[in-house]
């Protein structure tokens, strides 16, 4: 389906999106929003496709979904998805301010490991459970971490008392405050649960490599996400204000720290090792082979039922 | 366009002239009934704000338009007062000049704060309830349901009104509602009963505000003001506990010094938790010590802080009011033209009859002398005389429509009347 379509098309689209949203702040013309809900709408069409075609050819090989670059792109499109759904009810608050780079960043890093060969097959179920759910955590606490930086830039406006600034009209504290509390309870249980899976997974199979740094530091951010979510719901002082804000954003640079470890680090879990070496992937099949025994959250991601 | 405007404003009239000459709308009422009995052949509209009293007057026959001696005298007669007495305030405009007026006034150019929304409605008030007295005409609905659609215009097309100015308005929306997402489950803590803060009081009703407590040194102030807002009234010395509880704070009282000082506070900050405490200090002096706005989750604004938003919205509209006049001019121009090609009406539709009946008479001769043509040659025949008619009368036609785009074409209106010799 529609195979000419390439990756620049949805990041060139989403890129533009980015632009005409800056544009906001020095022009009040309507007709701005509206291309730039339709650019990313468009953006996430292409990028619909892209994986599909990619799903398609990853059936036939028996391995969907079963890379970085698919497990970025798929986080960049539950992101654009969500934006592009809440954009055309929200046309006046500057959700893809924030939500664009993010987005951005996700197809970024996903361009480098286009290359990069599929990690081996594991385990249908509980593989497919591992990386849906440890995918669905990292998408909620990116957007924890999109809300937390709304509301310190928001208490920061009220605090200085600065009028609310064209093209940059944020949700109330209020609100900002709710969906972090919730981002917070969601990614750790998101997060937990992909964890539970990965650890049966590997059980199913006989060994659970736990000194394996990805599982240690993922076992970290787990154990930061609960402590964080228990002072939230436990200490009454933070579940107020900017340390809400503050734990969401720590939250992130704690899950972007175990990515950049996943992805780049000397784990033979990541199953990238080496694969980008000075900027450029490279097809080395063995280091993107695991381990025996060690799945791959992103290997884990594909249609249940799919050829394994 | 036969309108005439006489009234005063907030511009020449002074506040004690203003309120002498204002109606009650009982009084509306009966002065447009009085007008109606005077002046039987007169349209009207009487538009009166705490701004503004004008009266707008329209007639067929300019002749029967009250001028504006008899307009001054009608309104102090409806107020028995001596007409000499506000000659000076009162202003007079007609024509082009009063339809320019009312779109600047329905567009609230002309008001005191400029852009404010309450002007439309008081216009719309002022012309239904002219329309209910049967006070209106041709002329007043033509310029009255322009300039409802001049302000809607202006609306959209102008930022003019999408900045508050007021600073209670400023304090709510642009503030208040970037902290809370909703108000009816927040509670509100009135300090001080002070007009500035009843005023806040409204603006937070108005977005939803349900828990309303009012504390004031004297009580009886308190209750009649919770009385009319449906609010709790409470003891001064509950003011600590007060803040433990509040969401809001509005303050206006007239103390000397700080009533709630930064250790006061500090006292009472454990029990809030550091939720957020939005303070909106309208007291000259203040009322809250300002480094309670350091204070975690507190959001303190005195009244310096809110003018210097306010000035910041107030040049944002004035910075639309170029595009607001371009839009009044271009109505008032598309007005004058709808004009214009309404008093022209009757004299082409004459024209087009007359030669349409020296067409017919000729054709029919011209086939008599022909001895029964067919009727292809009969057609040919009407069709080319109705080519040689309209050619005849696309030239002045043509220019007549020219001349009405630049206004009413009197002169060559009566040129046309006298050449083709066109009765009325």
């Amino acid at each position: 389906m529609l195979t000419g379509i390439s990756f620049m098309c949805f990041a060139a689209s989403y890129a533009v999106s980015l632009a005409l949203e800056v544009a906001r702040f020095f022009t009040r013309l309507r007709i701005l929003t509206v291309l730039a809900i339709a650019m990313s709408a468009a953006g996430l069409l292409a990028h619909t496709v892209y994986l599909y075609n990619h799903v398609q050819h990853g059936v036939h090989a028996g391995q969907p979904f079963a890379s970085w670059h698919h497990w970025c792109l798929l986080a960049a499109w539950f992101l654009a998805a969500i934006y592009v759904g809440l954009a055309p009810a929200n046309p006046k608050t500057a959700l893809g301010l924030f939500m664009l780079p993010m987005i951005l960043l996700a197809v970024t890093i996903a361009y480098p490991f286009r290359d990069v060969a599929p990690f081996a097959s594991s385990e249908r179920y509980w593989g497919a459970a591992h990386g849906m759910l440890l995918l669905a955590g990292s998408v909620v606490v990116m957007l924890g971490f999109i809300s937390g930086v709304m509301y310190l830039v928001q208490s920061y406006r009220l605090k200085h008392k600065l009028p609310p600034r064209q093209g940059l009209r944020l949700p109330s504290l209020e609100w900002l405050q709710r969906f972090n509390s919730r981002a917070m309870i969601f990614s750790t249980s998101l997060l937990g649960a992909g964890l539970l899976a990965g650890i049966l997974l590997n059980l199913s199979q006989g060994l659970v490599p736990w000194t394996e740094p990805t599982i240690c530091i993922s076992g970290l951010l787990l154990a930061w996400l609960v402590i964080a979510a228990m002072v939230e719901i436990f200490y009454k002082p933070a579940r107020q204000g900017a340390k809400v804000a503050y734990l969401t954003v720590a939250s992130f640079v704690f899950l972007v720290i175990v990515l950049l470890v996943a992805m780049f680090g000397p784990t033979q879990h990541a199953g990238a090792t080496g694969a980008v070496q000075a900027g450029k992937p490279h097809l080395a099949s063995h280091a993107s082979n695991p381990a025996p025994g060690i799945p791959h959250p992103a290997s884990c991601i594909r249609p249940i039922g799919g050829g394994s | 366009m036969k309108l005439r405007m006489v009234g005063c404003s907030h511009h020449h009239a002074s506040i004690e002239v203003l309120e002498r000459v204002a109606f009650t709308p009982e009084q509306l009422h009966h002065a447009l009934t009085a007008f109606r009995e005077q002046f039987p052949d007169a349209e009207a509209v009487l538009l009166s704000t705490c701004n503004r009293v004008e009266l707008y007057t329209a007639c067929e026959n300019t002749a029967n338009t009250p001028d504006r001696q008899r307009c001054i005298a009608f309104l102090a007669q409806m107020h028995q007062l001596d007409p000499a007495e506000f000659d000076d305030a009162f202003c007079a405009r007609e024509g082009d000049e009063a339809l320019q007026h009312l779109f600047s006034v329905v567009a609230s150019l002309d008001s005191m704060v400029i852009g404010e929304a309450q002007i439309l409605s008081q216009v719309k008030q002022a012309y239904e309830l002219a329309c209910d007295t049967e006070l209106t005409g041709p002329h007043m609905h033509a310029a009255f349901q322009t300039a409802l659609r001049v302000a809607k215009r202006v609306a959209t097309e102008t930022t003019l009104h999408q900045r508050r100015v007021s600073i209670p308005s400023v304090a709510v929306a642009d503030f208040a509602a970037s902290i809370f997402e909703r108000f009816d489950n927040k509670r509100v803590v009135l300090i001080g009963a002070g007009e500035m803060g009843e005023e806040t009081l409204q603006y937070l009703i108005a977005e939803g505000a349900r828990q309303i407590v009012i504390v004031n040194r004297s009580a009886e102030r308190a209750t009649q003001l919770a009385d009319r807002y449906s609010g709790q009234p409470r003891p001064w010395n509950e003011l600590d506990q007060l803040l433990v509880d509040a969401d809001l704070v509005v303050s206006t009282t007239g103390a000397d010094e700080p009533i709630v000082t930064l250790d006061q506070y500090r006292n009472i900050e454990p029990q809030r938790y550091e939720r957020p405490l939005f303070v909106l200090d309208l007291a000259v002096p203040r009322d809250f010590e300002p480094a309670i706005g350091d204070c975690a989750g507190v959001y303190l604004y005195c009244i310096a802080d809110l003018e210097q938003a306010c000035r910041r919205n107030q040049a944002a509209r004035r910075k639309a009011w170029p595009k607001a006049e371009r839009i009044i001019d271009e109505e008032v121009r598309r007005c004058k033209t709808e004009e214009s090609r309404r008093i022209a009406g009757p004299t082409i539709r004459r024209l087009k009859e007359r030669a349409d009946r020296l067409k017919e008479d000729e054709l029919k001769r011209l086939i008599n002398k022909l001895d029964n043509p067919d009727d292809r040659v009969r057609d040919e025949i009407a069709q080319s005389f109705d080519r040689l008619v309209n050619k005849l009368l696309h030239p002045p036609l043509e220019s007549l429509r020219d001349q009405a785009e630049r206004g009413t074409p009197h002169g060559l209106l009566a040129a046309l009347r006298e050449l083709f010799q066109l009765k009325e």
